[in-house]
């Protein structure tokens, strides 16, 4: 047989069906086709693909794997180690290892092979299309990218402390303020998300703490009983970066009810409570399924009795603290939120209750140590 | 110097200590591509990736490596030039997963509705009828005992692992030749698998795995 281009579709067949002890037509071409798929990759591919099918030992290769992945067994490698073994990383040099186990676990196959399969250079026409779509591949996007990288960089060198840093702002409020707002807004003018702006409340709230009451995903935090609350003479970094955000997107998009939580929960960091409870109050209507939502208003609504010591107001936050707990008891926030209203209305016994109840499930310890010195204070009465 | 002519190393230290805004818009100029790739690609497991959101996680990519620091670039150890891009995939990956993760479980957890999350594939899929899966059973042990013949032979344990990767797995050739400790390119992997798909073959249809009949072969039935 002369070689061939490439071997048509029934040569790769025969092929792959080659290792037979009949003898056919093909075994007298078998020198020459393997001559030629020692050179040619296209249909080496073709012929291993059709050996794959043909022995059809996995499943559907084209299936994704879902995002909620079975619990590995005790010998299966973490989920990381896979994801960098897919990327060509093997830090604990136990590549032999991985490479034993991986190929034949039925878990930690599929898992390799979504990841080899994100990190490949093959494109679809609908992955170009979305990439040609993409605003950072512009050149203009990257620009502000670089610029936004060289401020974080200057910034950074030499380099302040993180609490002179924030005395310096203190120090020259407007100027550094502002400077500081415009470099951070241009870089971060197009990622703003309602999340991002959670997470920089959090940080403000742990940063200068001024409430007793607890914030929603906020780490724990020391009461700053020297500076007050969060005004005009001081305010946080993280706070001022969310208002930025907020401000801008709340102008694009008015109604939409994740911008005007976030609205919400950084006026409840400057104690405007009025405002709080008045938008807190609409989106719960329009989402009262939104559990979130109902929390944050209770935690205003807290805050204002705090504020002029109104019993109407402790026990509106009462009522949504019990209507949250009754349908998820273990809502730490809310427990610990509850267990403040009850002590200030006061109803020691109750609030007794709920700093117990929380010790036990209290995940993070300066909460946990706070709810027990709490109930100590209360014990002593 | 140019700055497109600098190595990875070279490139990455001029951004970090120097601040030089050429540098980092060659490091931007680099590494975007592959950045905007990845999340693009790993979206897709999660839902049809949008520009917008794909826009919003490569920013959130590089927020993690500038974040405190770029703590995540100066702790990087280069080791060759293929690790930083490695490390970049990671990366891109993680964000990625921690966005649509969170998002998926805030929305069981917190009562906040995730509206633009779609959930998309299903189990993955094997032969689930008991026939069809004690057949596979059966062949997955038979090509065993015929590959357990070669266990005397130089690279065994690699070539078997390229063998169920390909076969069982479903990587691809160019897959498998990028892991590590295969140290093999892809012509390499594939030619592996066909001198072995040749032996089990042999092996099979000579009837017996159990060394006794070797298939004629069997000298070239692995690499080295």
């Amino acid at each position: 047989m002369k070689q061939q281009e490439h071997l048509n579709d029934t040569q790769i067949e025969q092929y792959a069906r080659t290792g037979s002890a009949v003898a056919s037509e093909s075994d007298g071409n078998r020198p020459q086709i393997e001559a030629h798929l020692e050179d040619c990759a296209s249909c080496r591919e073709r012929v291993l693909a059709s050996v794959r099918m043909r022995f059809s030992l996995a499943g559907d290769f084209s299936v994704k794997v879902p995002p909620n992945l079975d619990p590995p067994d005790p010998d299966c490698p973490d989920e990381d180690v896979l994801r960098n073994f897919a990327a060509g990383n093997n830090p604990a040099n136990d590549a032999a290892k991985l490479l034993d186990h991986i190929s034949r676990c039925d878990r930690c196959g599929p898992v390799l092979r979504m990841y080899t399969e994100d990190f490949s250079d093959e494109l679809t026409a609908d992955d170009m299309a979305v990439l040609s779509g993409m605003k950072s591949s512009s050149p203009a996007w990257q620009k502000e990218v670089v610029e936004a990288m060289s401020v974080a960089s200057s910034k950074s060198s030499p380099e302040p402390s993180k609490k002179t840093f924030s005395w310096q702002w203190a120090l020259v409020p407007g100027v550094l303020a502002t400077c500081a707002a415009v470099a951070l807004a241009v870089w971060y003018q197009q990622r703003e998300t309602p999340e991002k702006v959670e997470r920089l409340l959090a940080q403000a709230y742990t940063q200068h703490r001024t409430m007793d009451a607890r914030f929603p995903d906020a780490a724990w935090g020391r009461m700053d009983v020297t500076q007050g609350r969060q005004s005009e003479s001081f305010q946080s970094p993280f706070l001022l970066e969310a208002e930025a955000i907020v401000d801008q997107r709340i102008q694009k998009d008015p109604e939409n009810v994740e911008w005007l939580r976030v609205k919400a929960q950084s006026e409840m960091l400057q104690w405007h409570l009025d405002p709080a409870i008045e938008s807190l109050t609409t989106v719960v209507q329009k989402r009262p399924d939104l559990t979130g939502l109902t929390l944050d208003l209770a935690i205003a609504y807290l805050q204002r009795a705090e504020q002029s010591n109104n019993r109407r107001d402790y026990e509106q936050s009462l009522s949504l603290f019990n209507q949250i707990l009754k349908e998820n008891p273990s809502n730490e926030v809310a427990l610990f939120n509850r267990a403040l209203a009850y002590e200030q209305l006061p109803d020691n016994t109750k609030a007794m209750a709920d700093w117990t109840s929380l010790i036990k499930t209290e995940r993070d310890s300066g909460w946990a140590k706070e709810a027990r010195e709490r109930l100590d204070k209360l014990q002593e009465r | 110097m140019k700055v497109s002519k600098l190595s990875t190393q070279e490139l990455l230290r001029l951004c970090l200590e120097s601040n030089d805004p050429e540098a980092w818009q060659e490091f931007v100029r680099r590494f975007q591509p592959l950045i905007a790739r990845i999340v693009v690609k790993s979206i897709r497991r999660w839902t049809h990736p949008a520009p917008s959101l794909a826009d919003e996680l490569v920013q959130e990519t590089y927020v993690k490596l500038i974040d405190n620091d770029y703590r995540a670039l100066r702790k990087f150890d280069l080791q060759h030039e293929n690790a930083f891009f490695a490390f970049l995939k990671v990366v891109a990956s993680n964000v990625v997963q921690d966005h649509f993760r969170s998002s998926y479980s805030s929305k069981r957890g917190s009562g906040r509705a995730a509206e633009d999350i779609e959930t998309v594939g299903t189990s993955v899929a094997t032969n689930t009828d008991s026939a069809g899966a004690a057949e596979r059973r059966i062949l997955i042990n038979e090509i065993q005992r015929c590959l357990e013949t070669l266990r005397n032979e130089p690279n065994f344990a690699r070539d078997q692992a390229i063998f169920w990767l390909y076969y069982e797995q479903g990587l691809t050739a160019k897959a498998i030749a990028e892991l590590p400790g295969i140290g093999l390119t892809v012509k390499g992997v594939e030619s592996t698998l066909l001198r072995l798909t040749r032996y089990v073959r042999e092996c099979m249809n000579a009837g017996s795995g159990d060394g006794q009949n070797k298939p004629s072969n069997r000298a070239s039935a692995t690499g080295g």
